[in-house]
């Protein structure tokens, strides 16, 4: 053994260190890797809680907490289902220990899954500020939600009954998907907090269209609504966003609690596709002009002639139209450029006169955008009734 | 006209020389590295703890990692030796043969010129596939066709580039919280935008000036041009390296990145410093195209050797996959030192006459045709090149 170690003990000592390196060097780098991903996602984190921080002037701590259990469903914008909201998680803002606010960490949906941070005031009960974590909704659209839009989140009082978000033109996917966060976050908000959520006694029968050419500009919605302690009925007639409008047929106004009710009521009923709408109509000529939204933020607008009855389309012209080209929702798109998809609906709605019309292969969106105008439009001629 | 060494008999040896033997040259060569390394334990080590983003240990292992480079390919060398020389299975006799052999070399290059977050396995693979392979099998140093440490690297860059992006790649943890980095080097960059322009290729990574201090992402040391030219400096002072033939290389991408910045319409000068100074051509120039044993050794050949690389790097830059030219060039022409050398050791003897003119007219063709190649190459990634008024990209 002594001369077996005499004679090759160096390249045994060589071997060992080899081994030893490789062991230790394989902890070594191990170790370094974790540490990089501790410190991506301690980074993460903190550039996240110093979001939370500025919507509270004066906090300086943040304190993980778990978040009473609620659950609750919301209609997604496009008539695409119901959609349960998660909180991914809790923070209590303290300003040294005092308790200023709450933030709630949601998991909505625009068009796609989406994360948002809400906070809110304990002070005054309010929402005041809100914080976008991930989204993957079409950035085209996305990007057109500014200042504007999310300075509505800065001062937005919880006791509000419709608490409902000013949707920003055209982005409609995702601006409910704040509306969504806002509102579970006011549920969160009441089963953490000494919070009452305001109720009014109200029943929404029917929300429709707003076939009556005189007033579909201004009031493109009807609610029919059951409300009070004595089960009153109205007619309402609601805004592209909602507001409430008037009574159909004219007389005094609801009061504002009921006002509100209708707004929330509406907003939340999710029953009504909102991808088309009525833009003008010109009287002499039976001319109707509507306009949708598909893939791009450039509206699909149509001009469309009436017969004298208003109760027969006579042609469909496409004034301004989708953008193929360049759009990543196009990929397996082969027809030919615009307005190819529109025509192809078009004449096969006036071929046969149903508005469910064959979608074009690889211009899905497109597709389901004309196919919501067609709809409509069908719709409002069913509704003319002959012209009388 | 022939030239012989004047004077008088006898002539001595100088490497038998006190103070002027391998030793010294290898000497000479570690504190050229120097630099170098501390530089790159400074930017991935030093600062990063110093921004907070890292603690002791992590701010180590720039140091170490480059260190057990070194450590592991002696190791495997002095393993190799015990195996293939039976009569040296002494520690004495080995040690003899390893003082001699620059055994830490290929391991502390290939070490620099990997990410910081290579897997220590990688490296050892990496320096065994450098000095067993590369070097060992060829007979050991001095024996060797490629340069060692550069197969190693070109080994890891085809098969394990995803280990080492899956431990965390090329960012310290600094430069991995950079938004405006894109998680790119600036030749990645390039690679994917192809476009000549300087706010999306220099202004993410701030102006040249952090080019030129190194302070971009990068592999380990290969970042560090300040520090590299200081190395070069001490090299040079020392004689253990040519002057000119990082100088000719380097210089060679300059003007080539120049013409192409040019014909892209992209005439100013940022565009050809930006070449010269992203990836590894200033490390490469200096550490390995010198390299004695796999390089020209007369000074012709070391001219014809510098500019051709140059030419290659600029090629591999914008036709091959990796974003970086300067491995596989140095590694592709090792193959030709032995014509080159012979030839330019013709040519430099004898002159430009007859029997020398076609020698140096074929180096003269094949340097002009891959310069237009490689300048075409590189002109058909940019679109302002291609419908530029010069039109030359449209020639293939």
């Amino acid at each position: 053994m002594k001369v077996f170690f005499g004679k090759h003990g160096f390249i045994l000592i060589l071997v060992a260190i080899f081994v030893l390196i490789f062991g230790l060097g394989g902890v070594y780098s191990r170790f370094m890797t974790s540490e990089l991903e501790e410190h991506i996602e301690e980074n993460a984190t903190g550039a996240e809680y110093a979001l939370y921080l500025e919507m509270f002037p004066g906090a300086d701590t943040l304190t993980p907490y778990t978040p009473g259990e609620v659950s609750k469903t919301y209609p997604l914008a496009g008539g695409r289902g119901d959609f349960a909201p998660t909180v991914d998680k809790a923070l209590k803002i303290l300003q040294g220990t005092s308790e200023k606010g709450v933030v709630y960490v949601i998991n909505t949906k625009g068009k796609e899954p989406m994360k948002v941070g809400v906070g809110i005031s304990l002070e005054n009960d309010a929402c005041v500020g809100i914080a976008v974590l991930e989204q993957n909704d079409t950035p085209d659209y996305f990007s057109q939600l500014g200042d504007p839009f999310y300075s509505q989140f800065d001062a937005k009082a919880l006791s509000d009954l419709a608490l409902a978000v000013d949707t920003f033109a055209g982005v409609t996917y995702s601006s409910k998907a704040f509306e969504i966060a806002l509102f579970y976050a006011r549920e969160l908000y009441a089963a953490d907090y000494d919070f009452v959520i305001p109720t009014v006694a109200m029943t929404l029968v029917k929300l429709e269209y707003n076939f009556d050419p005189t007033t579909f500009i201004a009031s493109p919605y009807i609610a029919n609504i059951i409300y009070g302690d004595q089960d009153t009925e109205a007619a309402v007639m609601l805004s592209a966003s909602f507001d409430y409008v008037g009574l159909v047929g004219g007389g005094t106004d609801l009061e504002a609690d009921f006002q509100a009710a209708v707004k929330a009521l509406a907003q939340g009923a999710g029953t009504l596709n909102t991808q088309a709408n009525f833009v003008s109509f010109d009287e002499e000529n039976n001319t109707l002009v509507m306009q949708t939204k598909g893939y791009n933020p450039n509206a699909i607008q149509a001009s469309i002639v009436l017969n004298d009855t208003l109760d027969i389309v006579v042609s469909i012209t496409f004034v301004s139209m989708e953008t193929y080209a360049n759009q990543g929702g196009y990929g397996d798109y082969t027809g030919g450029p615009a307005p190819a998809v529109e025509n192809n609906l078009r004449n096969q709605y006036l071929a046969d006169g149903d508005p469910n019309v064959d979608g074009v292969a690889g211009a899905t969106v497109s597709s389901n955008a004309v196919r919501s105008l067609l709809q409509l439009l069908d719709g409002f001629v069913e509704a003319q009734n002959g012209g009388e | 006209m022939a030239r012989f060494a004047g004077g008088k008999a006898p002539f001595l040896r100088i490497s038998d020389q006190p103070n002027q033997g391998t030793g010294i040259i290898m000497r000479d060569f570690m504190i050229g590295l120097a630099p170098v390394i501390l530089f790159s334990w400074y930017k991935n080590g030093i600062q990063v703890m110093i921004d907070g983003n890292i603690g002791f240990f992590e701010m180590l292992y720039p140091l170490i990692f480059i260190l057990l480079g070194g450590l592991m390919s002696l190791i495997m060398e002095g393993i190799t030796l015990y195996i293939i020389h039976p009569d040296s299975r002494s520690l004495k006799g080995v040690m003899a043969k390893l003082s001699t052999s620059y055994p830490m070399v290929p391991g502390l290059l290939l070490a620099m010129v990997l990410p910081l977050y290579t897997p220590v396995w990688v490296l050892i693979f990496g320096c065994f596939m450098g000095t067993v392979v590369g070097k060992m099998l060829f007979g050991g140093f001095g024996h060797n066709i490629f340069n060692p440490a550069l197969i190693g690297y070109l080994t890891i860059a085809v098969t394990l580039t995803g280990v080492i992006n899956a431990a965390g790649g090329v960012f310290n943890a600094s430069e991995v919280l950079v938004d405006s980095y894109a998680g790119a080097t600036p030749l990645t960059l390039l690679s994917r935008i192809k476009e000549l322009d300087y706010d999306k290729l220099v202004a993410p990574y701030g102006t040249l000036w952090n080019f030129f201090l190194g302070t971009i992402p990068g592999a380990l040391a290969e970042t560090g041009a300040l520090a590299i030219l200081v190395s070069y400096g001490w090299l040079v002072y020392r004689k253990v390296i040519k002057w000119f033939t990082p100088l000719i290389y380097v210089g060679t991408v300059f003007v080539l990145s120049w013409f192409i910045g040019i014909a892209s319409g992209e005439p100013g000068i940022w565009f050809p410093l930006y070449s010269i100074l992203s990836g590894g051509l200033m490390f490469g120039a200096v550490f390995m195209a010198t390299e004695p044993v796999t390089t020209p050794r007369n000074p012709l050949g070391k001219v014809v050797f510098a500019l051709f690389l140059g030419v290659f790097t600029v090629l591999f830059r914008y036709i091959s996959t990796l974003p970086e030219g300067v491995a596989t060039s140095i590694v592709f022409l090792n193959i030709f030192t032995m014509p080159i050398d012979n030839w330019t050791a013709v040519i430099r003897a004898r002159g430009i006459k007859k029997q020398t003119a076609i020698k140096a007219s074929v180096f003269a063709v094949l340097f002009i045709a891959l310069v237009l190649y490689a300048i075409l190459k590189a002109g058909s990634m940019y679109t302002a090149f291609i419908q530029g008024p010069i039109g030359i990209g449209g020639w293939f």
